[in-house]
């Protein structure tokens, strides 16, 4: 009885992981997705994006995040804090050891009982671990490493626990992205929900999903965090922003990849 | 012996100038950079808030008949309000095919201005014909009101009735004044 209990829900929990993890970085729809789900099929923002700026994303040298890339392989191996580790001295060859954690995160970390995001765990390895000061947000090194980190798993569906400890922050993350906020009263989901495919003003909305951050954007002239770009759809609304660190981000965060869970990581992106 | 004293006093005095000086540079500088900066909220924002009476429409269930202001509205100012980025900026959501009339594809200034019109809600050509003046003036004050079962996107610019999570800089305001209300209501009646 357990075990075919277990069968099903392996193959309920497999049933909308149909995205291409070919490693080629590029998405093909989940369709459909799974019951309940908001929307019946995922499509990454490069799926919405033009010929022109998803060639840029896809060729290494035309790229303007890949610069960060290499700073961020770099930084890997450099030594720095009081401990006079480097992080790789931890975690050896990125290609090996950091495979695949970007596809899991945020992830529940027992220490604060919290979901921690990747960039959040990068500067607590380095305090922590590396006894050196934490990166602040938004900086070119932090961002180089988050892009450096999250390459390793290019092309990887994302798969992030959607149960377990992990639940009662989704359901907040939920209840802020579908509530209405800021002076023109629109929610998340108002926007990229209901119309993604559809142009706001000039610009075309997609389904606001983050698989592909850090991202450069053309219209930022520069690569920029998800933090940045949250922060950017509040402005719109004119709604407060979100704080570096705080809880209502990891939530969000936690939410937005448990939602594309299927789509693959195509981390950097470029966006226009 | 007395003109060395004479020449050390005057150099205190020089150096003790110059020090204030770059002190009160260096103060005033900081000053600048360290003065509070609240963002404004927007062009259009109002914090005056007319008072209004709903009543039941014919083509909505919901209307505002009797005008937000003592002026009249004047359509011209309703269209720059309409299109303005931080007042109406209803081209957000909006297509109107007599702005779009406007836009010279070789000047960039008039494609900002009048052009990238999104596809959030219905084409408002013809509006004026579809809706009364009071519809108008309840679509703009509180479209949730005008359309109670749309669950609609459309922001209301003349009420603060259910918003949270309002940016500081933009609390205790509305999107849009009364008298752009009144204008913008008169530039949608000459939509046929
Ligand atoms: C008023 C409309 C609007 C609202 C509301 C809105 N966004 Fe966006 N969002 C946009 C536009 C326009 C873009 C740029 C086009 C695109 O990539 O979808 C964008 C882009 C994004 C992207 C980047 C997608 C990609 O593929 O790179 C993410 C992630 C995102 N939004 C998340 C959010 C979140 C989270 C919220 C709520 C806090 C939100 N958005 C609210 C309009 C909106
Ligand atoms: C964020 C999107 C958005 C913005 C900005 C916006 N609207 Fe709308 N509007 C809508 C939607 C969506 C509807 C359709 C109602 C629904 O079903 O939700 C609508 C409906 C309307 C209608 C009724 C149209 C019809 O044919 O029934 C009028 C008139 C209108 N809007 C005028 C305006 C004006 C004028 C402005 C700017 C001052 C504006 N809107 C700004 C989204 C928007």
């Amino acid at each position: 009885m357990k075990l075919a209990l277990l069968t099903m829900l392996i193959v309920i929990v497999s049933l909308p992981g149909q995205a291409s993890a070919a490693g080629d970085g590029k998405t093909e729809a989940v369709k459909p997705t799974a019951e309940g789900h908001p929307l019946k099929e995922l499509w990454s923002g490069y799926h919405y994006a033009e010929p022109e700026v998803r060639n840029m994303q896809d060729s290494e040298a035309d790229n303007p995040a890949m610069v960060l890339f290499k700073k961020g392989e770099g930084l890997w191996k450099q030594v720095d804090g009081r401990a006079n580790k480097s992080c790789a001295s931890c975690h050896g060859d990125a290609a090996k050891s950091m495979r695949g954690a970007a596809a899991t995160y945020p992830a529940f970390f027992k220490l604060t009982e919290k979901p921690q995001t990747l960039t959040g765990r990068i500067n607590l390895c380095r305090e922590k671990f590396m006894e050196a000061r934490a990166f602040p947000y938004e900086s070119e090194p932090l961002l180089a490493l988050t892009i450096f980190v999250k390459r390793q798993s290019k092309g990887m569906a994302l798969a992030v626990a959607e149960d377990g400890p992990l639940k009662p922050f989704l359901d907040k993350g939920k209840a802020y992205y579908t509530s209405r906020r800021g002076q023109l009263a629109i929610s998340c989901a108002g926007c990229h929900e209901k119309y993604a495919g559809k142009r706001y003003r000039s610009e075309k909305l997609s389904q606001g999903h983050a698989n592909g951050f850090p991202t450069y954007r053309k219209s930022w002239k520069t690569t920029g965090s998800l933090l940045k770009q949250i922060n950017q759809c509040l402005a719109r609304v004119r709604a407060n922003p979100l704080k570096a660190g705080s809880d209502n981000l990891a939530n969000l965060q936690l939410y937005l990849a448990s939602k594309a869970n299927g789509l693959v990581v195509e981390t950097p992106a470029v966006r226009e | 012996m007395k003109h060395t004293i004479r020449i050390i006093c005057t150099s205190i005095v020089a150096c003790t100038l110059c020090l204030i000086m770059v002190a009160d540079a260096f103060a005033q500088q900081r000053r600048v950079v360290r003065k509070p900066k609240l963002p404004a909220c927007s062009a259009g924002a109002s914090a005056v808030l007319a008072r209004y009476k709903v009543e039941k429409g014919e083509a909505l269930p919901a209307t505002i008949r009797k005008s937000l202001t003592k002026k009249k509205g004047d359509a011209e100012k309703g269209l720059e309000a309409a299109v303005n980025r931080g007042k109406g900026n209803c081209l957000a959501c909006h297509q109107i095919a007599s702005v779009q009339a406007k836009v010279d594809e070789s000047d960039a200034e008039t494609v900002k201005t009048y052009g990238n019109h999104g596809e959030l809600g219905p084409p408002l050509n013809g509006v004026g014909a579809r809706y009364s003046r009071g519809e108008l003036r309840m679509i703009l004050v509180d479209p949730k009101k005008a359309f109670p079962d749309a669950d609609t996107v459309m922001p209301a610019y003349h009420t603060r009735n259910g918003l949270k999570d309002v940016s500081r800089a933009c609390q205790r305001r509305v999107m849009l004044s009364a008298q752009s209300i009144e204008d913008i209501v008169a530039f949608l009646e000459g939509l046929k």
